[in-house]
């Protein structure tokens, strides 16, 4: 179940949530991996974008797309987090994510594999990672999920 | 042995009416006497009438007249004549006596053979005697010639006839052994064309079987291919369906991609709607329930969708190798109704092919009866053919004793010939004759045998020359070394002198005729076959009798005379 | 409201300040931009100049293509097309003219 949580979010999507990320996250298969969106970065799931490549741009960077009349980078997010390559995605989606601090928000995709469910992560139940944008690992419905800040985006090299 | 005849004297006593006359005269003495008579005839009438007559007078006068002066021409013309023929008529008889002896003398010469010595006789007679005389002294000697050449030419062409009818006969042979052979095939070709007969008919019988077989074969083929075709035929309708079960699975396939997608729209819109629900807080409570439960409807459709796939895909992999199994079983129908095809038309083909062998091997057994009525013909044929060449190598074997007798015959007719002495070079005794005048230049023994060797080698078909002395002494004997070459002399010289020669009759006959002489064939004291011999005298040169020279002649060389 | 260029060069479409633009000559295959006081660029493509370019900047682009990222002003969205809106001052290496692009036309 959704553990609901108020928040608010600017009309550009520059909300803030602050302390540890808590409460529901969109869980995503990110290669083999299943990482943990905080719900409130998240703005819309979609089907795979049409993404124009950046020549010489890092591997992170599949290139640019249009959201609702918005320019949107497009990041691979199982490159984001090293993880290896899954099986060939049946569905994959781009989640539209507001990333970066709180002040300087911008909005990029995320492709995914697959966006699975809406889960709530507890805060005790994260294991911290090395802090920036993993945040830690949390155990999820018998599954191992690597829960995601979105706020460190923009700050890690 | 048979001595030389000596020639027949012949003697023809043509004697005139009046010895010593000549023949006008011995036709006209007859008449003279009749017109005497006639005459004193005439007279006697004439006389009569004129005495004794009452008539006129002067018909007494003319018989008168005219017996008167045919007495006085009688008396003045014809017997003066006649008185001086009279005179005549002793020298005329001795004349003709003379004539005669020299006539006969000739007569006898050409009795004897000797036509040379009887031209010497007729030399000596009246021109027109000598002539005619030597005319038919010529005549016969030509005729003689003609004779020994005709002799020569006869035996020639038996020699040449016995050798054609010695190869005839020999081809004969061959031949009448080649007849045997090939009656002895063609029996054999007759057995062996009955065993084909047989073997035909028998062949005819398993061909019509097996035609019948075939047949049968060829129905029953015909029906398993119907089946086939039908088979065939089923498995194509159970493709097809296969293949509308496999067009429908893809339909199915579709539509489960459609739900699955509108599943994944689905659970990406529940998605969105929690994030909306979280976005509106508390009032999105409800809202994010609602959006949970679409997304669990989305994941049963999913989950749905996966279990129809996974049906789905069941069904057609059973489609699928219902359809493979079906195209296999095509494959395998197609390819056994070909074979079956293949089949049929072998076996339709074996069944005329047993047809035809059928028809074939009565046609070879109707054939082969045929052939063996005409082997036998055959075979009867070449008997009567074997029959005809015994036939005529018996007649040829006949024709060559003919022809044996024939150059017999010309060895008579040549020994006949040469019986005369001619002047001429092919006489046998005129040559031996010459060759007794050349031994009598001979002054010694020694010389008298050089002068024979010469002589007996220049006559090739002289095979031995020799001289035997008034004593009957063997003085030479020579062998013409070409004739007698390769062959054993069994008779020589000294063992010749123990012959007494004044028994052989050659030298009789020359010695009592002194004449040349020629004998009948007889046995070669050589043993090399039958010889004749030619002798001769020879004489010394004051005439005297010395000896006698003779040769002998092979009889199978006696054409080369 | 400034107006851009837009072009594409590499795949990519960019958009630069129509006034910084002084020229545009074709070089063959491509174009040649003359820029005022600044070195000429090159494109594959000029598509058109447009009026309403809402360029926001982009901290991820310059975190993840820092070989443009010194040259890059914004993004923007044209037509449902992305593009990267330059700065014409200091423009990404890829557009620059190099020698041997073409000719001129």
């Amino acid at each position: 179940m959704i553990a609901p949580e108020s928040s608010s979010k600017g009309a550009n999507g520059s909300g803030r949530l602050g302390g540890l990320s808590t409460g529901s996250h969109l869980l995503v298969q990110a290669g083999e991996y299943v990482c943990a969106l905080p719900l409130v970065s998240v703005r819309r799931v979609v089907r795979s974008l049409t993404v124009h490549p950046l020549p010489g741009s890092a591997p992170e960077l599949e290139g640019l797309a249009e959201f609702g009349g918005e320019p949107l980078p497009v990041l691979n997010l199982a490159r984001m987090v090293n993880a290896a390559p899954g099986a060939n995605p049946a569905y994959p989606v781009t989640v539209v994510v507001w990333a970066g601090p709180a002040d300087a928000r911008e909005i990029m995709g995320l492709a995914v594999d697959a966006a699975l469910e809406v889960a709530d992560v507890p805060s005790a139940s994260v294991v911290a990672g090395g802090g920036g944008f993993l945040l830690g690992e949390a155990p999820i419905a018998g599954r191992v999920v690597r829960v995601l800040n979105l706020e460190a985006l923009g700050r890690e090299t | 042995m048979v001595e030389p005849d000596v020639a027949a004297r012949v003697h023809d006593p043509g004697t005139p009416a009046i010895p010593g006359l000549p023949d006008w005269a011995n036709r006209h003495t007859d008449n003279a006497l009749i017109g005497l008579l006639v005459v004193a005839a005439l007279t006697l009438v004439g006389f009569v009438l004129l005495y004794f007559g009452g008539g006129p007078a002067w018909p007494g006068f003319a018989f008168l007249a005219i017996g008167g002066a045919g007495i006085a021409a009688y008396g003045a013309l014809v017997y003066p004549f006649f008185r001086n023929l009279e005179r005549r008529l002793p020298q005329n008889e001795e004349r003709w006596a003379e004539l005669e002896g020299k006539l006969v003398a000739s007569f006898e010469q050409l009795g004897a053979g000797d036509l040379v010595r009887a031209g010497e006789h007729t030399s000596q007679l009246p021109a027109r005697l000598s002539r005619v005389s030597a005319a038919a002294s010529g005549a016969l000697s030509s005729l003689a010639q003609q004779i020994q050449d005709s002799s020569i030419e006869v035996a020639s062409a038996a020699d040449a006839v016995n050798q054609v009818a010695s190869d005839l006969a020999s081809g004969s042979s061959q031949q009448a052994a080649s007849v045997v052979e090939i009656t002895a095939a063609m029996e054999e070709l007759a057995r062996t064309a009955s065993q084909i007969a047989e073997n035909a008919t028998r062949q005819a019988e398993l061909a019509s079987r097996a035609e019948a077989s075939g047949e049968s074969g060829s129905e029953a083929v015909f029906e398993a291919v119907a089946g086939v075709e039908e088979v065939q035929k089923r498995i194509s309708a159970i493709a097809n369906r296969a293949d509308t079960l496999g067009t429908r699975s893809k339909e199915i396939y579709r539509v489960l991609e459609l739900i699955n997608e509108i599943a994944q729209e689905t659970h990406i819109l529940s998605l969105n709607a929690a994030i909306e629900a979280v976005a509106a807080g508390a009032e999105g409570r409800r809202f994010s329930v609602v959006a949970e439960e679409v997304r669990h409807l989305a994941q049963r459709s999913q989950e749905s969708v996966e279990s129809v796939r996974n049906l789905l895909d069941e069904f057609s992999g059973s489609i699928r190798a219902t359809i493979v199994a079906t195209e296999e079983g095509s494959k395998e129908a197609a390819r056994v109704l070909e074979r079956s095809r293949a089949a049929a038309s072998a076996i339709d083909e074996l069944r005329q092919a047993s047809g035809d062998t059928s028809r074939v091997a009565r046609q070879i057994s109707m054939a082969t009866q045929q052939q063996n009525a005409a082997s036998d013909e055959v075979v009867m044929t070449l008997r009567e053919v074997s029959l005809v060449v015994q036939r005529m190598t018996g007649g040829l074997k006949n024709l060559s004793g003919t022809a044996d007798r024939l150059n017999s015959l010309g060895l008579t007719i040549q020994l006949l010939a040469q019986s005369f002495h001619l002047d001429s070079p092919r006489s046998l005794k005129h040559m031996v004759e010459e060759w007794g005048k050349e031994l009598e230049r001979a002054a010694t023994s020694t010389e008298l045998e050089e002068t024979l060797d010469r002589l007996v080698q220049q006559t090739p078909f002289i095979e031995l020359g020799y001289f035997a002395d008034t004593t009957g002494y063997l003085v030479a004997l020579c062998y013409n070394r070409a004739a007698v070459s390769g062959r054993q002399q069994l008779l020589t010289l000294v063992s010749a002198r123990e012959i007494d020669m004044t028994q052989r009759p050659w030298y009789r006959t020359v010695s009592r005729e002194r004449r040349a002489a020629l004998t009948q064939p007889y046995e070669s004291l050589q043993h090399t076959g039958h010889v004749f011999t030619v002798a001769a005298p020879v004489y010394g040169h004051d005439r005297t009798f010395k000896g006698v020279v003779g040769v002998d002649i092979n009889v199978t060389g006696w054409t080369r005379i | 409201m400034s107006s851009y260029l837009l072009l594409r060069r590499g795949g990519v479409l960019w958009g630069i300040d129509n006034a910084a633009v002084t020229g545009l000559t074709r070089r063959g295959e491509s174009f040649r931009i003359a820029m005022d006081g600044e070195a000429p660029l090159s494109a594959d493509e000029v598509l058109c100049v447009v009026d309403d370019l809402r360029v926001q900047p982009s901290a991820a682009l310059c975190r993840f293509w820092p070989g443009a990222a010194a040259g890059v002003a914004g993004l923007a969205v044209h037509g449902e097309l992305p593009l990267v809106v330059v700065d014409p001052r200091q423009p990404p290496a890829m557009l620059r003219l190099e020698e041997g692009d073409g000719t001129d036309g």
